[in-house]
């Protein structure tokens, strides 16, 4: 489900905002940056563990090689960000939007992604593994070299998807592949 | 603004039922009434959320069936693109007419093809469109002919793609997408793809 509160809104104006508040003792409970506006910043390699994003707007964020490992992703905007060597490990990222979001070589295993957007995007050697793409949707997009081990596919649409070099041999349910390369 | 997204099953698919309020004043619709569950009522009425009006993109019962007892429940009126039984009192719009519903104002773009009567709603303030099955991420609704397919990509390509890139657009089925991502990677608006056999 999806619910957002435009007039509460926190717009981020830059990243030493978002590290100020990160260093003020906030616990990872804090929903302090829940439906943040922090388009367009550059927040690469930052630590970003566990925190609360749901909701938040993060679209065409540079967020190369950052760890967000268990964070709440869920409604989140991440479309065009830069993600590739991310860290998402066990993102909670249900209704999330990484259209056209470049992601290569990052981690999602373990990762929530059901129902997610995933159309257009660059997820060349990305690894998916255990992660639950139930419903997730995709219009084309590299996935080359991806590894689906033990992810749920059910009823997601890799359309158009290349999916050279993935084995989805070892992933649960049959996605709809119309027109992907496998 | 207050917007939450319903996700019901409905058959082989699961089906969007949205609800846009105005925060301060609680005024606001729904769009699209396939399913009926007691989690929008309950929702509504904790949020303090006023639905004086249903707007509907089109008339596939996944979207439909269960007009009749959200309009009875709210005493909502109805908005659509044709004649309701649900809902003999509906307005009939289309293309170019426009519906205010509380604070917003939203503009009828007509997106057919899916089916005949198919519409969408564009709320310009909000940025953002409620497009029905006429676009998914990634995907068109499924179309019978080639000459419907090429018709809804007509409508598309001279409406909601001309919309600005940041448009949010709120699909019956499916995840939120957006105007810019599906121009740039939607198969199905790139040059040289055709409708699916």
């Amino acid at each position: 489900m999806r619910t957002y509160h435009h007039s509460e809104t926190t717009r981020f104006s830059n990243r030493e905002e978002l590290e100020s508040l990160l260093a003020s003792e906030l616990d990872s409970e804090s929903n302090a940056f829940e439906g943040a506006d922090l388009r367009g910043l550059d927040l690469s390699g930052m630590d970003l563990r566990g925190i609360n994003l749901a909701g938040a707007n993060m679209t065409g964020c540079a967020l190369r090689g950052a760890n967000l490992e268990g964070a709440d992703l869920r409604r989140s905007r991440l479309d065009h960000a830069e993600l590739q060597g991310a860290n998402l490990r066990g993102v909670k990222a249900e209704f999330a939007v990484f259209g056209c979001a470049q992601m290569e070589g990052a981690n999602f295993s373990n990762a929530d992604l059901r129902r997610a957007n995933l159309v257009g995007v660059s997820a060349r050697n990305v690894n998916f593994s255990g992660a639950d793409l139930y419903y997730a949707r995709t219009g084309g997009g590299d996935f080359r070299d991806s590894n689906f081990t033990d992810a749920n596919i059910q009823r997601a649409v890799f359309r158009a998807a290349d999916l050279t070099g993935c084995d989805l041999g070892t992933a649960t349910g049959t996605p709809g592949l119309d027109r992907a390369k496998l | 603004m207050i917007i939450k997204s319903f996700v019901f099953d409905a058959g082989p698919l699961e089906v969007n039922q949205v609800l846009m309020a105005d925060e301060q004043t609680g005024e606001g619709l729904m769009v699209d009434a396939g399913v009926f569950h007691n989690s929008v009522i309950e929702f509504a009425a904790d949020q303090g959320i006023k639905v004086s009006k249903i707007l509907i993109t089109h008339m596939h019962a996944d979207h439909v069936a269960a007009l009749a007892d959200y309009a009875k429940a709210w005493d909502a009126s109805v908005v659509a693109p044709a004649p309701v039984s649900a809902a003999p009192g509906a307005r009939i719009v289309g293309e170019g007419d426009t519906v205010q519903a509380g604070p917003f104002e939203f503009e009828i773009f007509q997106t057919s093809g899916h089916t005949p009567e198919s519409i969408s709603y564009y709320c310009k303030d909000q940025s953002l469109c409620f497009v029905g099955d006429a676009i998914f991420a990634g995907a068109v609704g499924g179309t019978p002919l080639d000459e419907l397919h090429a018709e809804q990509i007509g409508h598309l390509q001279r409406t909601i793609m001309t919309l600005p890139p940041e448009t949010e657009l709120f699909s019956g089925h499916g995840p939120l997408t957006t105007v810019e991502i599906e121009k740039a990677a939607n198969p199905f608006l790139q040059p040289g793809f055709t409708r699916l056999p």
